[in-house]
C-alpha cells in the first residue's frame, strides 16, 4: 500500500517537472493573450475614439455658442449621437480606472431628471460633481436640452443652459482623461498579466463587468420600459434617449459591441483571442456558436424596429417581446454554461475546500 | 477491539498539542474573518438570509453588535489556547461560532462545520489538565495521563472527514469525467511552466484519482508508524497544493496542523517539554496521576453516541430518489468536498392574478452577490427566496403609470437554469411550477426537473 501511494504520488510530482508538454499544446490558448487583445485592440481605443468623440463635441459646441443657428445644433446632435454610440462601447468597462472614476453612471443615467436638469441649468455655478445630481448630467441631460421641443430657441436665449452644457462637457473630458490616463499608465500593465480565477483577478473582472453590461442592456434599456418588471404594463417613460429617439439604436450598438468582444474583433478589422477562442480552446465549439447564433438573431430583429423604443412599444410589442425573449435565453449562456467553462468565481470569499 | 478499550490510559500531551493548534487556528481564523470585512459582508449588509431548517429562529443581531459574536470567539480562543477557564471558554466558542454558522447557509463550509464539531468536542474533553493557566493559575489539578478514547475522539473526527470525503468522490464525475477539476486544473492554464499542463486531460484524472485515493486512506497510514512520517509529508504536500489552486481559505492549513494528532506520544511529549522549558512553567504535578473521573464513563457512550451519528449522517442521502448533485437533498454535512462545479441563473417572475400580470424580479435589489450565486443553485436556497418574495409581494401596493395596483394573492415563479459538472445548462425548475404554492421542508422536492446527464 505505501509503495502504491508513494508510486501515484511520484507520477504527481513527477508530472509537474515534465516541461516537454508545454510545446505541445495543440491550440495553444491563453488568457494572457486574451486580456492582451482585449486591452491594446479593444478597451484602450474605445477610450481613445471616445475622448476624440468628446474633442469634437466640445469644438461643436463651442461654435454653437458662438454662432447659435440652428445647423451648428444639428451639427451638435450629430456629434452627441456619435459620441453616444462610442459610450455604448466603453462603458463595458465598468471596473478598474472605469469604475473608480464613475465612468458609467456620469455618463449615460437615464431617465435624465428633467426638473433637476433645468433647475442646474439656471444657475450660475452648477455642482455637476456631487452623486446627487448624477440623473442630470452626461449623454441624457444634454439630450434633453438640445432634442427637447423648441431646443434652439430656448438654448438661444438662456446663456445658463449654453454655459452648463459646457460644463458638462467639461466634466466628461475631465472623466475620461482621468480614465485613460489610468489605463495607460500603470492599469493596462497589471491588467494583462492578472489572469487567475480569483474574483479580483483581471479575467474575472473582465467576464463579470461582461456579464453585468449584457444583463444591464437587456433590462434597463429594453425590459423595464417595456413593462416586464410592471405587471406587464409597458413604462416608455423608462425608456433611453426619448428626445432624440433613438433608444433602440443605441441597445443594438451595445449589443453589437458585446458581440464584438465575445469574438475579440474590433473597427478596425483585428481579430485576436477571445472569450469565443476560449470556448473552443476548453472543447465547447458548440456552446460558442449557439451564443453567436442567438446573438445574430437578436440583432436580426433590429431590422423590422425603428430607433425608437417608445414609438415601437406603440406600434409592435409582439416583436419588442421577441426580442426580450431571445436576450433572455441568451443570459442563460453567458452566465452559467461560460462562466463555469471558465471557472471563474464570482465571489471572493472561501470555497468548499478539500 | 483494543483499540476502543475505554479504561486505557495514554498521556495527555497530544491533547494538550491539539488545543492550543485549535485555539491558534480558530483565533486565526476569527481574526482574518474580520479583516477580510466580511462581517459586514455576510451579515450586516444583506436584507434577508437563508436560515437553516429547523433553526430559522436563529437571527442577526442588529447592525454592528454582529461584531460581538466575532469578538467572543476571540476571546474563547484565547480561553482555549491558554487553558484559562478552559471549559468556559470552549463553550463560548462554540456557542458564538456556532451561532454565525447557523444565520445563513449561503456562507455554508464544510470546514465551518467541522470547526463547529470540534469546537464541540473541545467542551468536553479535559484539555486543559495540563500545561495550562488554569493549573497554573488557578491551581486546579494537573493529570499527565487520560482515558485514551479523549485523544481518539478527535482521530475518528478527523477520519470521517477524509473517509467520507473519499467515498463521496466515489461517483463517475469525479472518477470517469474528472471533473470538475478539469474545469478547475484548466482556468489556471497561465500559471507560468506548469499552466499548459494542468489543461490536460490526464492530469486531470491524475489528481481526481489521487485525491480520492488520498482521502479514503490517509488516515489509515497516518494511524501505522510504519508509514505515518511518509503519509504526513502528503498531508502537507496535498494541502499547500489545493491551497494554491484553489480559493479555500484556511481548511488546508487547519488540516495540516489538526492531523498532528495521529502522531505518537513521544512526539507530542518532546513538544510540550520543549515549551515548558522555553517558558519555564512548572506548576504541573511530576507525579503520574490519571484522570479517572467517574463521569468519564458517560463521555465515552456519549462520544459513542456523537460519532454514531456522524457516520449515519452523510448517508441520508440515500433516501432521497434523484440525483443528489442536482437535488442536494441531505448534501450538507457530509464532507463533499470541492465536488461539484455548478452555475445557475434564477429568474423569478411575481404573478398577479388579479391582473394576470408579472413582474420580473432583479434578485440583486434582494441578495447579496454571494447569496444569489449560491441561492442559483441549490434548490431549498430557491425555495426560501421563493417564499421571501411571496411575503414581500403580498398586499403590495404598486405605483405604475400614476396608478396604483394592489397585488392581493402574488404566485412565485421561476425559470431556473443550471449547469452542473461542466454540462450544457438545463432547466432545473419550470416556470409552471408555483413555488409559493411548495412547503419547505426535508421531504423530496418533486416539482424539481429531473436531471438528464
Amino acid at each position: 500500500m505505501t509503495k502504491r501511494i508513494f508510486f501515484i504520488g511520484l507520477l504527481v510530482v513527477s508530472s509537474f517537472s515534465c516541461k516537454k508538454e508545454v510545446e505541445e499544446e495543440p491550440n495553444g490558448f491563453n488568457k494572457t493573450e486574451l486580456l492582451r487583445n482585449l486591452t491594446d485592440n479593444i478597451i484602450v481605443p474605445t477610450y481613445l475614439s471616445m475622448e476624440a468623440s468628446i474633442f469634437e463635441l466640445q469644438n461643436a459646441w463651442t461654435a454653437f455658442t458662438l454662432t447659435q443657428n440652428a445647423s451648428n445644433l444639428d451639427d451638435f446632435k450629430v456629434k452627441w449621437l456619435n459620441s453616444n454610440l462610442i459610450f455604448q462601447k466603453a462603458k463595458m468597462f465598468h471596473f478598474g480606472p472605469g469604475l473608480n472614476h464613475g465612468l458609467r453612471a456620469a455618463y449615460g443615467t437615464f431617465p435624465t431628471d428633467t426638473s433637476k436638469v433645468l433647475n442646474l441649468s439656471a444657475q450660475t455655478n452648477p455642482d455637476v460633481y456631487i452623486l446627487a445630481n448624477i440623473d442630470a448630467i452626461g449623454y441624457p441631460a444634454i439630450e434633453f436640452l438640445i432634442y427637447r421641443p423648441n431646443a434652439f430657441s430656448l438654448l438661444s436665449g438662456s446663456p445658463t443652459q449654453r454655459q452648463f452644457i459646457t460644463v458638462l462637457l467639461d466634466k466628461m473630458k475631465y472623466d475620461l482623461d482621468n480614465v485613460l490616463d489610468d489605463w495607460t499608465t500603470s492599469y493596462a500593465t497589471q491588467f494583462k498579466q492578472s489572469t487567475g480565477t480569483s474574483s479580483t483577478s483581471g479575467f474575472s473582472l473582465l467576464i463579470n463587468a461582461f456579464n453585468l453590461e449584457y444583463e444591464l442592456a437587456k433590462n434597463a434599456k429594453l425590459g423595464i420600459p417595456i413593462g416586464n418588471q410592471s405587471l406587464g404594463i409597458a413604462q416608455p417613460q423608462y425608456a433611453e434617449a426619448p428626445y432624440s429617439g433613438k433608444s433602440l439604436l443605441l441597445l443594438e450598438e451595445n449589443l453589437k459591441f458585446i458581440k464584438a468582444v465575445f469574438q475579440g474583433v474590433n473597427d478596425a478589422g483585428s481579430d485576436g483571442k477571445s472569450f469565443a477562442d476560449y470556448l473552443v480552446s476548453l472543447n465547447k465549439q458548440s456552446l460558442r456558436d449557439e451564443i453567436l447564433n442567438e446573438i445574430n438573431g437578436a440583432l436580426s430583429d433590429f431590422d423590422n424596429l425603428s430607433d425608437n423604443l417608445v414609438v415601437e412599444i406603440q406600434n409592435q410589442p409582439a416583436t419588442l417581446d421577441a426580442l426580450y425573449t431571445k436576450l433572455q435565453n441568451l443570459v442563460v449562456h453567458f452566465k452559467t454554461d461560460m462562466t463555469s467553462a471558465f471557472g471563474v468565481l464570482i465571489t471572493y470569499q472561501d470555497n468548499d475546500g478539500d | 477491539m483494543k483499540y476502543f478499550n475505554r479504561n486505557e490510559q495514554i498521556s495527555i500531551a497530544p491533547l494538550v498539542v491539539f488545543r492550543l493548534l485549535f485555539g491558534l487556528l480558530t483565533l486565526f481564523g476569527t481574526i482574518r474573518f474580520l479583516l477580510k470585512g466580511w462581517v459586514d459582508e455576510m451579515y450586516i449588509q444583506p436584507h434577508l438570509y437563508f436560515g437553516f431548517y429547523g433553526f430559522e429562529w436563529v437571527k442577526t443581531l442588529p447592525g454592528d453588535w454582529m461584531y460581538l459574536p466575532f469578538i467572543l470567539m476571540i476571546l474563547g480562543s484565547l480561553g482555549i489556547i491558554f487553558g484559562f477557564f478552559y471549559r468556559w471558554a470552549a463553550v463560548l466558542y462554540f456557542l458564538s461560532f456556532t451561532y454565525v454558522e447557523l444565520l445563513d447557509k449561503t456562507n455554508y463550509l464544510n470546514h465551518y462545520y467541522f470547526v463547529s464539531l470540534v469546537a464541540f468536542l473541545m467542551i468536553w474533553l479535559p484539555a486543559n489538565k495540563n500545561f495550562s493557566l488554569d493549573v497554573a493559575w488557578r491551581k486546579k489539578k494537573s493529570f499527565v495521563s487520560i482515558p485514551k478514547f479523549n485523544i481518539q475522539i478527535l482521530q475518528l473526527q478527523l477520519a470521517c472527514v477524509y473517509v467520507f470525503a473519499g467515498i463521496a468522490k466515489l461517483n463517475s464525475d469525479w472518477l470517469f469525467e474528472a471533473q470538475p477539476l478539469s474545469i478547475w486544473l484548466s482556468s489556471h492554464v497561465d500559471i507560468p511552466v506548469f499552466g499548459e499542463l494542468l489543461k490536460q486531460k490526464w492530469i486531470a484524472y491524475a489528481f481526481s484519482w489521487f485525491g480520492c485515493f488520498y482521502d479514503l486512506f490517509i488516515v489509515f497510514f497516518l494511524l501505522m508508524n510504519r508509514t505515518r512520517t511518509v503519509a504526513y509529508f502528503f498531508v502537507i504536500a496535498f494541502h499547500l497544493l489545493t491551497a494554491y489552486l484553489f480559493p479555500i481559505g484556511v481548511f488546508p492549513y487547519v488540516m495540516i496542523s489538526l492531523t498532528l494528532i495521529f502522531f505518537s506520544v513521544q512526539f507530542h511529549e518532546k513538544i510540550i517539554v520543549f515549551l515548558k522549558d522555553r517558558i519555564s512553567y512548572r506548576a504541573d504535578n511530576k507525579n503520574n496521576i490519571e484522570f479517572t473521573e467517574t463521569k468519564s464513563e458517560n463521555l465515552f457512550y456519549g462520544f459513542t453516541f456523537f460519532i454514531v451519528l456522524q457516520i449515519i449522517i452523510p448517508f441520508r442521502h440515500i433516501l432521497y430518489p434523484g440525483d443528489l448533485f442536482w437535488n442536494e437533498e441531505g448534501f450538507r454535512f457530509s464532507w463533499r468536498v470541492m465536488l461539484m462545479h455548478k452555475e445557475g441563473l434564477a429568474q423569478f417572475y411575481i404573478h398577479d392574478s388579479k391582473t394576470g400580470g408579472e413582474i420580473e424580479v432583479m434578485n440583486s435589489d434582494y441578495l447579496t452577490r454571494k447569496q444569489e450565486e449560491q441561492m442559483s443553485t441549490q434548490p431549498d436556497m430557491l425555495i426560501q427566496f421563493a417564499h421571501h418574495l411571496q411575503q414581500e409581494f403580498k398586499d403590495k401596493s404598486l405605483k405604475i403609470n400614476n396608478q396604483t395596483y394592489q397585488i392581493k394573492n402574488p404566485t412565485v415563479h421561476a425559470n431556473v437554469y443550471v449547469t452542473l459538472n461542466g454540462r450544457p445548462s438545463q432547466l432545473m425548475i419550470s416556470k409552471n411550477v408555483d413555488l409559493s404554492a411548495q412547503t419547505y421542508n426535508l421531504q423530496h422536492r418533486d416539482w424539481l426537473e429531473n436531471f438528464k446527464d
